[in-house]
């Protein structure tokens, strides 16, 4: 382990000694996904910028490993709202206030006769509603939909395209770059352009850059400082993207790191590692597995999963 | 219809690739973009990203102008880590804004 001086702060991971990597993605609750679409909503619309959240959520301290991810990010983006005087302090514990006395419905409990053989019932509603964060949330959004700042819909549409659409993208262009080797060929040299010849909006968030693996180089991405991904061609990343472990450890020992997700590269191979933290995005283009050759577009872009194109894994073919 | 391309033009950029370049050596306070662990370390230009808005600037709020030239910078994995596990080859690379670097 080599000693790194001069910090920044709790989020200037690279380098420090991390734990394990849960390779599981235990995927969103529905609060996190509102949480995430409020943000991505209002830095799209440019009512604030992600520069200044990620300053919020440094300048915590501490703090900043006590709460998760989407709390952190909650509670950043409230602290740059009120700053930029788009919401005001009074206002936003008053809202939370109503919020949560809205969802303070009583559980009715059920008769004493009510009989279940004597079994244990278990209770659905626990009665404490939502968090404070998620409360949190509503609030910073009912208040800027009340300035005419953003809408309800805006906020849901939001929701839905990270679910049901950005995750599919990224398949799509790897699949198209395996059959289409012009296509490969641009897509190498000036990424976004061709990606949205094929119909996909970047929606002028990200600048895209597409990394090639080959039998030479493996590639792996990470963002030691936060959590920067093409979300538009991948989605939210997966829990382990963003966990102090991985950001932590892949920029001294990648090897180690992509056989924690069973991924061996031989020593003769170049392993490259890419820290994302500034303007451009990064996706790995795997290599095609061998016996897909004559496979469909459709049928290739099933083989690419989301943690092929970060590179800590590979596609398989035929099984 | 015509689609912007990946990369902004950069005309001013004062390396070029392939050029040996050295990430500065310091620790100012305030939001930063330059990791700890790559400061003082010496690699080679691998691409000219294009100019961007500032993000030291953007954290706070101003609009980030002028535009900072950024580019990739490739080093190698023995050079950023003298205890380096993995074999000579291994490459890190890092988008690093030109206010950052010095020649050589």
């Amino acid at each position: 382990m080599d000693e790194i001086v001069g910090k920044m702060g709790p989020h200037d991971l690279g380098g420090e000694p991390g734990s394990k990597i849960d390779t599981v993605d235990h995927g969103m609750t529905h609060w996190e996904k509102h949480a995430n679409a409020l943000r991505m909503t209002l830095s799209g619309k440019n009512l604030i910028t992600v520069d200044e959240t990620r300053r919020a959520a440094e300048d915590m301290g501490d703090h900043y490993f006590e709460i998760d991810y989407f709390r952190r990010q909650t509670e950043a983006l409230a602290i740059v709202l009120l700053e930029r005087k788009l919401i005001v302090q009074e206002a936003l514990d008053q809202r939370m206030e109503e919020v949560q006395n809205r969802f303070a419905v009583p559980i009715v409990p059920l008769p004493d006769s009510h009989d279940h053989d004597g079994k244990p019932i278990q209770e659905d509603e626990s009665g404490e509603g939502p968090n404070l964060h998620h409360v949190m949330n509503i609030s910073m959004q009912e208040l800027l939909q009340e300035k005419g700042l953003v809408t309800a819909e805006e906020i849901r549409n939001k929701i839905e395209i990270f679910d049901g659409d950005y995750p599919n993208r990224g398949p799509k262009v790897v699949a198209r770059a395996w059959k289409d080797s012009k296509f490969r060929e641009s897509l190498l040299k000036d990424a976004n352009p061709v990606i949205e010849e094929m119909g996909i909006d970047l929606e002028h968030a990200a600048r895209v850059i597409v990394v090639e693996n080959t039998p030479e180089v493996h590639n792996i991405v990470v963002c030691t400082l936060c959590s920067c991904y093409p979300r538009v061609l991948m989605g939210q990343p997966p829990t382990w993207y963003k966990s102090r472990s991985y950001r932590s450890r892949v920029v001294y020992e990648p090897r180690a790191v992509l056989r924690e997700f069973g991924t061996e590269i031989p020593e003769s191979v170049i392993v490259r590692t890419h820290d994302s933290n500034a303007d451009m995005r990064y996706m790995v283009l795997p290599m095609q597995p061998e016996g897909t050759e004559d496979w469909s577009e459709e049928q290739l872009e099933k083989i690419v999963s989301r943690d092929c194109l970060v590179g800590v894994s590979v596609p398989e073919g035929v099984v | 219809m015509v689609f912007e391309s990946s990369y902004t033009p950069a005309p001013e950029a004062l390396f070029e690739v392939g050029e040996k370049v050295t990430v500065i050596e310091s620790a100012p306070p305030g939001h930063r973009r330059t990791p700890a662990y790559i400061r003082g370390k010496t690699g080679t230009i691998e691409r000219v990203c294009g100019s961007f808005a500032n993000p030291e600037e953007l954290a706070y709020g101003f609009n980030g102008l002028p535009e900072k030239i950024l580019y990739r910078v490739k080093f190698r994995q023995v050079d950023v880590w003298p205890n380096y596990k993995g074999p000579e080859v291994d490459i890190l690379e890092m988008e690093v804004f030109e206010h950052w670097l010095e020649k050589g």
